[in-house]
């Protein structure tokens, strides 16, 4: 799609440039686009990112492709045209680091794992109900980092409770979007998904049994065939910077150390 | 010289489409080795996607069956001014994209949609989710194919043969059962097994609509859909056994058509 739109501007410009020979050159400092491979649980911060960007840098525009973080992990691999790699956790840039493909992930923010319960009813409304009989649950698959850490929630509960709650899974969907989804239609009762989420429109939050905080670590690269490779290293430099820490603490996210 | 030329161009064009079609098709089986095939078919959950898979896509081709035969019929023999429309009305479902009727479905059939709280009144289940909305997703997006094949089937049963089994005294009835369906039976039979084929590879609606879960609602295109990244081998094999299935039930339908194999 982008190619053929890609060949039509181009074309136009071709002919644009037959029937105007005058035509001045292009600027000096032609616009950049970053195409920015994010996960889908970065969805609502992204643009939020992406126009404190622009103020930053007005020259250089955001172009994001949200998936599940393994969907990403295999675009590249097939050597998608991306710049910038943003995962909802170390491991899936790490794999793709050690095999040089892209640069070595460096944390950038925090999420916490979180019960999302459906506005259309009241039958989730502490960790208790999620164990009744008949309680709809909807997790992500394990292959998905949001599915990873709903397996270590999973396993800090009593083994019994883990098992009852296993049995309420209706679903495991291949991304967060999938989960929230499905919970704001009201198919299923309640989703575990991440705090950012949960703060965001209609869905209702219930608090996780003490001592069961999962944390989720965002890590941001460059991919090594970046075409705008420069462009992405400074966006990375912002996104630890003061400025970007400001609109992802705004979205919910927490920052690391420093 | 220019039919020679013309001659050419057919056949380059007509090669340049096939290699189109063949090379992810060998692709594909030149990556599965009859070892990771047997170690895919060890695994559970790779059996588990077959079972449900093959349930469900027999389980909606025949209820399939059972509602667009007599559509079929209904819509041979009257002629109004809507069947064009409704005609393609009915075989919308298969030009859109599945993604598409799969949230119809779930805007149709959830428990907080059109239907849904109607449903629960009447005390039963919800359906998305389950094993029943991978049936409706398969009906909805297989069940062109077959209304298509059974209207060509039915149609092509001479008029003069009805109008003497009416002569001869047969009802409506009895003209269907012993005249219009062996008459039509191969183009049926062949319609089933190609609708049986795409339901068995349907996936975009099965996920927005059922969900995804092995042994519940995961089959053959989800199991593929969510491993693919993390392990080719289980996905390449479950995407062999999809087409070699696939490849014998078209392969069936041709027969059943009486067409040369």
């Amino acid at each position: 799609m982008t190619g053929r739109r890609l060949v039509v501007t181009g074309s136009l410009a071709v002919l644009a440039g037959c029937a105007r020979p005058e035509l001045p050159a292009p600027a000096a400092v032609a616009p950049v686009t970053l195409q920015v491979f994010a996960a889908a649980s970065l969805r609502e911060v992204v643009p939020a990112l992406s126009a404190a960007y622009s103020q930053a840098e007005p020259g250089v525009t955001l172009l994001a492709n949200y998936a599940g973080s393994q969907d990403l992990v295999a675009q590249v691999q097939a050597g998608a045209s991306a710049d910038v790699f943003l995962s909802a956790n170390r491991d899936h840039p790490q794999k793709l680091a050690d095999a040089g493909l892209v640069a070595p992930p460096v944390v950038f923010a925090l999420n916490q794992v979180a019960i999302a319960a459906t506005p259309r009813n009241q039958r989730v409304r502490s960790y208790r109900d999620l164990l009744q009989p008949g309680t709809r649950l909807v997790i992500c698959a394990e292959e998905v980092p949001a599915g990873k850490y709903a397996g270590q929630w999973l396993a800090k509960l009593p083994s019994a409770e883990a098992a009852t709650l296993r049995e309420r899974v209706v679903s495991a969907e291949a991304s967060v979007d999938g989960v929230l989804h499905k919970v704001r239609l009201g198919e299923a009762d309640a989703g575990l998904a991440y705090r950012t989420d949960v703060r965001r429109g209609g869905l209702r939050d219930v608090p996780l049994p003490p001592g069961t905080a999962i944390s989720a670590s965002y890590a941001a690269s460059t991919v090594t065939a970046a075409p705008h490779a420069a462009e992405a290293a400074a966006f990375l430099t912002w996104l630890r910077g003061p400025a970007a820490g400001q609109v992802l603490r705004d979205a919910g996210f927490e920052l690391p150390a420093p | 010289m220019s039919d020679r030329l013309f001659g050419c161009a057919l056949r380059l064009l007509a090669g340049c489409y096939a290699g189109l079609v063949a090379l992810p098709l060998l692709a594909l089986l030149l990556h599965a080795t009859p070892a990771t095939l047997a170690a895919a078919l060890r695994s559970p959950v790779v059996w588990q996607a077959v079972g449900l898979s093959l349930l469900t896509a027999t389980a909606a081709t025949l209820l399939v069956v059972a509602g667009a035969l007599p559509l079929a019929w209904l819509l041979t023999r009257q002629v109004t001014r809507w069947r064009g429309l409704l005609t393609t009305l009915l075989e919308l479902p298969a030009a859109l994209p599945p993604a598409v009727a799969g949230l119809g479905l779930l805007l149709a059939f959830g428990r907080y949609q059109l239907l849904g709280p109607w449903l629960t009144r009447c005390g039963l289940p919800p359906v998305a989710l389950t094993p029943a909305a991978v049936v409706l997703a398969q009906m909805l997006v297989a069940g062109p194919l077959f209304l298509r094949a059974a209207r060509a089937a039915l149609e092509a049963v001479p008029p003069r043969v009805l109008q003497a089994s009416a002569v001869l005294g047969a009802g409506e009835a009895t003209t269907f059962r012993r005249i219009v369906l062996p008459l039509a039976r191969p183009g049926l039979l062949g319609g089933a097994l190609v609708t049986w084929a795409r339901a068995l590879g349907e996936l975009g609606a099965t996920l927005l609509f059922a969900g995804n879960l092995p042994g519940w609602t995961q089959t053959m295109p989800s199991a593929i859909f969510v491993t693919w990244q993390v392990d080719r081998t289980a996905a390449v094999s479950l995407s062999v056994l999809l087409l070699l299935l696939s490849a014998g039930a078209l392969l069936l339908a041709r027969r059943c058509a009486g067409e040369v194999l």
